[in-house]
């Protein structure tokens, strides 16, 4: 053994030592790291090491596959373009004081986040299809909706609020001194744009084409539904598992899949993490941002005004055809539609409850992993800072082939119960919990939890009295967005479902698919009441004094 | 300020604790174990059929509305250690295999007798609950607007007329039991070598083949198209809903059994034997008929609504046999001939 790698070893068992003083830290960094390989890194294993060689040399000779590969890239980098280019758009709308109705445009941008993904996909043929209510009973008109054209659309629609919200926060961030001083050394309008603002932006564009680049290739709902013959690996991987029945190649596909989601995931974390061109202290300066040019103003307006009233109607059209006996054919407002919502109300009981658990437990598992992998050394501990942001990289699908794979044998049998899916919702989500616990940590000084110690606090007394209320608010962030995440997950739970644990999301699928669109669009409606209503609760509960959303 | 962040903390994780103990405690495991069902049939009448059968024997039971061939995946995925008891609904194609892979349970119920001998299992493995029948679908409405009074097609041949390019859509049988269904109706009409050319003479006038077996007929019936390749009771589904459909049997209609199986070393094997005696009889079978609109095997249930009597429609000879041994050559054969 060389000196150094001697030094290493005395380190680490040091390290060790250190730990086994303070039985609980041991006991929780255990408990952190146990979880996360055995929910996050084994079932990824066990999908990688399903396939045997036959399956691997169909996937990369196949032309079939290799088709479905191109068009998964094709409509990802399309609809990821489209998607920021809007985000952009409302991000820079309203976070100009001046452009009327900013703050309407806000909670409109993040409307599509509230539903299911494939929810816009559905609302799109009932808008734009051959009876859809605007191209067939308003225009007259007659036109395929279905291919790829129909689908960047429906994605990029569904997916901009994630550009959105990345670019409102790194907007909000620039300091607008910075513009003043622009300006007093001769640029303008156009130019100031261009060569203060664009440049600041630009980390946050491309790590807000990273996310929705993650998020738009496992898209499943929205291809089933608008794709028509225009196939991706998501839904191929679906229906591999339930036509084919075949788990070896659904497993290749997932990991062709991966591929691309890795080398995006790989490059936001490592390449532009660390270089952020804005101030991170997080304070926005004193001064207003400069008055926007009249012109620019309103169409910024104009431009944000259109996407906001198609995407009311959208969601607009969900609740009408909820009440509709049936669509494009008999307009007569009833309520038979929901009697299947309440019939089979335990669906949606399911998935409340379910993603109430998921957010509370991943929102507290987020935090305290943030803490013990940022604040203690261990050996290990850059595996699992790995593991607990890997699942951002998954595919929905992915995770739910895994999921079968990995824990439908003894000793963990979770197939067939709740618990699995409340596993996937959870792991699903850990990232963003711990990503936003890391940055809050980052802010605050060591010195402030050393001082703790000194005092006597053992680690996990000072988590829960100093660290925790400084970042109080990623706790209160993450536990709202894996609540709404998790209700409207679909393409990770739809393997999961098992007799007694139908959650709402594959029930809408699997109503839409059938053509109820009446019962569907009545489930889909009574499931973003249900988000809104939670949320609201929990606005009231904290008093108003928690930030949702920027909001 | 410090004593309110305390306060705050505190109620915060007392209210957290008590949510967390009202989820957990709604009951998840019943005191007796309920009787699993898979279901393929429509998740609606499924529900309204387990309802019944609850109501009818007084024994708990739950479903999952599962397509086909994730029926069969599942099952094999759990064959270790299986959560469900019966699968009800499905294909016999997909169950033959199923019987082949060691998956299913012999049970011979005494309802056996009150429906045909071909539509059963000699074996035992599976016995029939309703036939389907496939035909075309067309919408009257659009139909009228781009072809006025011109007769609509009679024949499978008649769908090969150029003038309706585009305007056709049909299921996968790579993902649906009905596509495999069509195709394989199709080599027992012409032989297997004249049913490709047969298909891929079709394949110039279908825009896209669907992954799921009923949205063809779901999407004439909205007009996104105009002929559809579908079953009988998802076209006659659709006209009592309301939509301008025509449904239409050419000479040689495929067909197949759906039928009901006891899957092997289930949680419940006696509660999903009874399930299996209950839902063979006459009540549960119209009540299937009635919804769904699928036929009956059994003599003393009335047609579905709209339906033509059985006499009047030719079927194909069907070889289980062959489809069973041939499936996985043919889609594979399919899959690489047809794009779309």
């Amino acid at each position: 053994m060389g000196k150094a790698t001697t030094a290493r070893a005395w380190t680490d068992a040091l390290l060790v030592r250190r730990l086994t003083v303070d039985p609980l830290g041991l006991g929780a960094i255990i408990l952190v790291v146990g979880l996360l390989a055995v929910f996050v890194l084994f079932p990824v294993v066990r999908v990688l090491a399903q396939p045997g060689p036959a399956e691997w040399t169909r996937l990369l000779t196949d032309p079939r596959w290799l088709r479905l590969a191109g068009n998964t890239i094709l409509i990802a980098a399309l609809s990821t373009a489209s998607a920021v280019m809007l985000g952009f758009l409302f991000a820079y709308a309203t976070s100009r004081p001046d452009v009327p109705l900013r703050h309407l445009f806000k909670l409109i941008a993040i409307l599509p986040l509230v539903s299911p993904p494939f929810v816009g996909g559905l609302a799109f043929i009932l808008l734009f299809g051959r009876r859809g209510l605007i191209t067939y009973s308003l225009l007259g008109l007659s036109g395929d909706i279905y291919g790829w054209h129909g689908l960047w659309m429906v994605q990029t629609l569904a997916f901009f609020p994630i550009a959105y919200l990345t670019l409102a926060g790194v907007l909000r961030r620039i300091n607008p001194t910075l513009e003043y001083a622009a300006q007093d050394l001769g640029a303008h309008g156009f130019r100031l744009f261009r060569t203060v603002t664009l440049p600041l932006a630009t980390p946050g564009v491309a790590s807000a084409a990273l996310l929705v680049g993650i998020y738009t290739l496992s898209d499943f709902g929205n291809p089933m539904l608008v794709g028509g013959a225009f196939k991706v690996l998501a839904t191929e991987t679906y229906t591999q598992v339930t036509g084919w029945g075949d788990l070896g190649m659904a497993s290749a596909l997932s990991a062709a899949l991966l591929l691309p989601s890795l080398v995006l995931f790989a490059l936001q974390r490592y390449w532009l993490e660390g270089r952020s061109y804005v101030t991170v202290t997080g304070k926005g300066s004193f001064a207003d941002p400069l008055p926007t040019p009249g012109l620019l103003r309103w169409a910024l307006f104009a431009g944000c005004g259109l996407v906001a009233l198609v995407l009311l109607a959208t969601y607009a059209v969900v609740f009408v055809g909820a009440f509709a006996k049936t669509w494009g054919v008999n307009w007569r407002p009833t309520l038979e539609n929901f009697e299947y919502t309440v019939f089979r109300g335990r669906q949606l009981w399911n998935s409340i409850r379910f993603a109430g658990i998921a957010a509370l437990g991943g929102s507290a598992f987020a935090v305290l992993a943030a803490f013990l992998i940022h604040r203690k050394r261990f050996p290990g501990r850059a595996m699992a800072d790995f593991a607990a942001v890997l699942p951002a990289a998954l595919p929905g699908t992915l995770i739910g082939v895994g999921y079968i794979l990995a824990f439908n044998t003894p000793p963990l049998t979770l197939t067939g119960t709740g618990t699995i899916i409340v596993a996937a919702m959870l792991f699903r989500t850990i990232p963003v919990g711990y990503r936003a616990a890391v940055a809050g940590l980052s802010q605050i000084a060591p010195s402030i939890e050393e001082g703790a110690a000194d005092l006597g606090a053992r680690p996990l007394r000072t988590l829960w009295d100093v660290t925790l209320p400084l970042i109080r608010s990623a706790f209160t962030s993450a536990l709202v967005f894996t609540f709404i995440r998790s209700m409207n997950t679909l393409s990770a739970v739809i393997f999961l479902v098992s007799p007694g644990n139908v959650v709402a999301s594959a029930s809408i699928l699997a109503l839409a698919e059938h053509g109820d669109w009446g019962q569907a669009s009545a489930m889909a409606a009574s499931l973003m009441s249900a988000v809104f209503l939670v949320l609201l609760l929990f606005r009231l509960l904290t008093g108003g004094r928690m930030r949702l959303f920027e909001l | 300020m410090r004593y309110r962040n305390a306060a705050w903390g505190r109620l915060g994780s007392a209210g957290c604790l008590a949510l967390l103990a009202i989820f957990l405690a709604t009951p998840v495991w019943a005191q007796s174990k309920p009787v699993m069902v898979y279901g393929v049939i429509h998740e609606y009448t499924l529900a309204r059929l387990m309802q019944k059968f609850e109501r009818d024997t007084g024994t708990k039971a739950d479903f999952i509305r599962l397509s086909a061939g994730e029926v069969a995946t599942r099952v094999l995925a759990e064959r270790q250690a299986p959560k469900g008891d019966v699968i009800f609904g499905i294909s016999r194609a997909i169950q033959e295999s199923m019987k082949t892979q060691g998956l299913l349970e012999a049970y011979k119920s005494s309802r056996r007798a009150e429906v045909p001998s071909r539509y059963v299992d000699p074996d035992g493995y599976w016995t029939g609950s309703a036939l389907t029948v496939q035909g075309i679908a067309v919408n009257t409405e659009r139909w009228k607007k781009e072809f006025g009074n011109a007769p609509m097609p009679k024949t499978w041949e008649d769908l090969l007329d150029p003038k309706y390019k585009d305007l056709i859509v049909a299921p996968s049988p790579l993902s649906s039991g009905t596509g495999f269904t069509f195709i394989v109706g199709q080599f027992f009409r012409l032989g297997e070598e004249k049913g490709w050319e047969y298909l891929k003479a079709l394949d110039r006038n279908v825009r896209f083949y669907t992954p799921s077996g009923i949205a063809p007929t779901r999407m004439v019936a909205a007009g996104e198209f105009l002929i559809a390749i579908t079953f009988a009771h998802d076209a006659l589904k659709a006209i009592s809903a309301g939509y301008p459909i025509a449904l239409i049997h050419p000479a040689g209609v495929s067909w197949d059994i759906g039928s009901v199986s006891l899957i092997k070393n289930g949680p419940n094997p006696a509660g999903g034997k009874k399930f299996i005696d209950w839902v063979l009889g006459r009540d549960p079978i119209q009540l299937i008929v009635d919804l769904n609109f699928e036929g009956s095997l059994r003599s003393d249930v009335s047609l579905p609504l709209g339906a033509t009597p059985l006499e009047k429609i030719d079927l194909v000879d069907y070889k289980l046999d062959w489809a069973a041994q041939n499936r996985q050559r043919a889609l594979k054969q399919w899959g690489e001939l047809f794009k779309k």
